[in-house]
């Protein structure tokens, strides 16, 4: 990760929030799919046999519901995480530096000054080591998001399949099925402007 | 930046300013530094801006591994923002500063250094020969003040009071004290915000046997220039604002 001019880590912060802000929209999207999958488990239960092939496909959707939301909070722990560990290590940066020109202004070398730069170059180092991993964990957690919602698409597929021998029953599973395809296009949409976001700084 | 000895004794003291390499939009301030058989104090320690020359000034009349303590005389940035770097030099420093401002000042960074609060009614410091005096400057300005007394070298380091702004490159001493006046005025007036904090800091004051005092910004008084300081200050009203002053200036012609 590169962002040494003042200008860049400032961009680095609102992509950062921007991110955080559109998880939210995620993890709202992500209580709908739940809904989504509690009403088709309340129509599968009245239309009985006729839509027994639905039950394993709402079941599946409402634990991949819940496991979104679940890694939407994750994520956004580790963003909010990351930005204080950027202005950690922003700080120690600017430390460093004041430090380095107050040395090589010394009339004679101080080895107990060099020694301290050294200690804050190498925690400097170790603070910019582990945002960076901050922001690769973080890029691996999206990704697990938006094949969460891939799949999601898939079995929204299945469950129009489904629907089609569900009689009576067959236009609110397809509703159903049609709810889930939105919510998890979106979240696709979403999880993907976050990860253009984030790459322009990984 | 500029380093000036003003006491020479079994101890030293020591006036950091006057920085010829200061950014132009910040206001100069005086650091000093007490160093005392291998004991060093540093007394507002100064802003951020200020470190990086602030080093190797101090570096030039202790080395840095010698400087136990440092002391907040209140909790503006231009006396103690310079924190958060100190705490990485000196990490083995404690910091007094009043108590009042201990939750605010560590906001500058101070995962290192030891903050000791000064109580309300002041405390002293026991370097190798001398005992240092935390003198009570409530309100002038902040609410929270302290100043430092060296009994032995008679220094009061004063903090904001007898602080001037003057032009870059002002010299250490007051040398006319009427034409300094003007240079001290709207500062005192403006930043000093009670009539009754300067009185009972004045009467507490006056005790003390004072050869050298030794503001924060500009120039230091010695020998009859304080007490003719003090004098000034004893009639100077304060807590006034410009509003204030014109608001007045028609009452008291009618």
């Amino acid at each position: 990760m590169t962002y040494s001019s003042q200008r860049e880590q400032q961009d680095f912060f609102a992509r950062t929030a921007t991110v955080v802000g559109h998880l939210e929209g995620v993890r709202q999207i992500a209580n709908g799919i739940s809904l989504a999958a509690a009403n088709a488990k309340a129509v599968a239960a009245r239309a009985g046999n006729q839509a027994a092939g639905f039950v394993p496909i709402t079941n599946f959707i409402d634990e991949m519901g819940g496991e979104t939301r679940h890694l939407v909070g994750r994520v956004n722990r580790d963003a909010q995480r990351m930005v204080r560990e950027v202005l950690a290590e922003k700080r120690l940066g600017d430390s460093l530096e004041r430090m380095r020109r107050g040395i090589e202004r010394l009339d004679a070398r101080s080895p107990y000054l060099d020694e301290i730069a050294r200690q804050l170059t190498a925690e400097h180092a170790a603070a910019r080591e582990s945002t960076t991993r901050h922001l690769t964990n973080l890029c691996e957690l999206l990704q697990t998001i938006s094949d969460h919602a891939r799949a999601a698409r898939m079995m929204s597929t299945r469950s129009r399949v489904e629907a089609t021998i569900a009689g009576d029953y067959q236009e609110s599973l397809e509703s159903v099925a049609d709810t889930v395809d939105h919510a998890a296009q979106h979240i696709r949409d979403v999880v993907m402007k976050c990860q253009s976001l984030l790459r322009e700084i990984n | 930046m500029l380093r000036t000895e003003i006491f020479s004794g079994r101890h030293h003291w020591h006036v950091f300013g006057r920085d010829p390499d200061k950014l132009s939009h910040i206001i100069d301030t005086n650091q000093y530094l007490v160093r005392d058989q291998g004991v060093s104090f540093l007394l507002d320690p100064g802003g951020i801006e200020t470190f990086s020359a602030m080093l190797p000034a101090v570096a030039s009349c202790c080395d840095i591994s010698e400087i136990k303590y440092l002391f907040a005389s209140h909790q503006d940035p231009d006396i103690i923002s310079s924190l958060g770097l100190w705490d990485k030099a000196v990490p083995h420093a404690k910091l007094y500063a009043p108590w009042l401002w201990e939750g605010f000042l560590k906001h500058f960074g101070c995962h290192n250094i030891e903050y000791v609060g000064i109580p309300d009614e002041g405390m002293t410091l026991d370097l190798p020969s001398v005992k240092l005096h935390f003198v009570p400057a409530h309100y002038l300005h902040s609410s929270g003040n302290f100043h430092v007394y060296d009994p032995v070298a008679r220094v009061l380091m004063s903090g904001d009071i007898g602080a001037a702004l003057e032009p870059a490159g002002a010299p250490m001493f007051v040398d006319d004290f009427g034409a300094h006046v003007p240079r001290m005025e709207l500062f005192h007036r403006r930043w000093m915000p009670s009539n009754r904090a300067k009185n009972d800091w004045i009467a507490r004051v006056r005790q003390l046997d004072i050869d050298i005092m030794a503001p924060q910004h500009g120039r230091l008084f010695r020998g009859d220039d304080v007490k003719r300081f003090l004098d000034w200050f004893e009639a100077l009203e304060v807590g006034v604002t410009a509003q204030h002053a014109a608001a007045q200036a028609p009452a008291a012609a009618a």
